[in-house]
């Protein structure tokens, strides 16, 4: 499966998701002007890693974790971050494991705030951390 | 310079007591939305104190001025013209930021405006979180939705919305729109 790594810019975040690493994490300040046109690419590339992983005949012992390292994202980037979650949900309902690690500056309760939000939209276990 | 000068030392003997951080009139773009949100990081990260406050600030600032601009590409999708001046300031004294956006809205649009804010104003905290729950996951919208935003900025600032619609003349109003954000 041929990784997905997007450079982060002012106004999107870094995407970086290798999967022979095992490494899945967005990163970054997230207020694109064309939302659609930056995170589409991302959804289709869950799609395609969800056929990989049901052809492949994932075993269900293996976890994937996904780690959002998010600085700030706008309310229109939040509608398709839950899209990216709820895709992640399904490969945790037909495939295998996945766990969510959500990382947030310390100050900022807010950030942490919008991630249990998220949590309580999916079945994925979130776990939280806090960084200084 | 003449007597009829004064008005540029009266704006900025105001902007001074209001403690005006940034204000900006004139029409709003992408490019200049940038720029402002670009010039109120930089203001927020000279002040040293309640980073939390600042986080908040900043998020409900980009939220206010997407949802300006939002206000004027419905409006040309509609075909329709409107003033597109808008006006924008950010300002704090010892308890609060206030975040104040100002533009022209048609007066058929006022009800959909107000109707959207009171119901907002009406419910408590996990009242407008489960508003946003269901907000942020309503496929059936696509794209930037102002209820999500206006609830965001609702939860954010933990604060009453405040509105004015003031009449300009039978078709238009200029709407106003405040929010307040406690420092501490």
């Amino acid at each position: 499966m041929t990784p997905l790594v997007i450079e982060s810019t002012d106004l999107t975040p870094k995407i970086c998701f290798r999967p022979d690493k095992k490494e899945f994490e967005i990163s970054g300040e997230s207020r694109p002007e064309n939302v659609r046109k930056f995170y589409e690419p991302v959804m289709d590339w869950i799609d395609n890693y969800k056929d990989h992983l049901h052809a492949n005949k994932a075993k269900g012992s293996e976890k994937l974790v996904f780690k959002f390292k998010f600085e700030y994202f706008n309310s229109t980037s939040a509608k398709f971050l839950t899209s990216i979650i709820n895709k992640l949900d399904t490969i945790k309902q037909e495939v295998m494991p996945v766990e969510i690690e959500w990382y947030y500056d310390a100050p900022d309760e807010d950030m942490k705030n919008s991630g249990e939000e998220f949590s309580k939209m999916v079945s994925i276990p979130f776990r939280f951390f806090s960084v200084n | 310079m003449g007597p009829e000068d004064n008005y540029i030392y009266d704006i900025h003997l105001k902007m001074r007591d209001n403690n005006v951080l940034l204000a900006y009139t004139g029409e709003l773009d992408m490019k200049i939305i940038d720029a402002l949100i670009t010039s109120v990081k930089l203001k927020l990260k000279e002040v040293k104190y309640f980073p939390r406050v600042q986080k908040r600030v900043y998020g409900i600032m980009v939220e206010c001025l997407e949802a300006i601009h939002s206000g004027y590409d419905i409006t040309k999708k509609q075909n329709r013209k409107i003033n597109p001046f808008s006006i924008f300031t950010l300002s704090c004294d010892k308890d609060y930021y206030y975040l104040i956006s100002g533009r022209y809205i048609f007066n058929d649009n006022i009800e959909f405006q107000r109707a959207q804010i009171d119901k907002i104003n009406a419910l408590n905290i996990d009242g407008k979180k489960q508003l946003y729950r269901e907000y942020v996951s309503d496929v059936t919208v696509k794209e930037y939705n102002t209820d999500l935003a206006m609830v965001d900025i609702a939860i954010k600032s933990n604060n009453t919305l405040t509105y004015e619609f003031r009449k300009v003349d039978d078709t238009t109003s200029f709407y106003i729109f405040q929010v307040k954000i406690k420092v501490n």
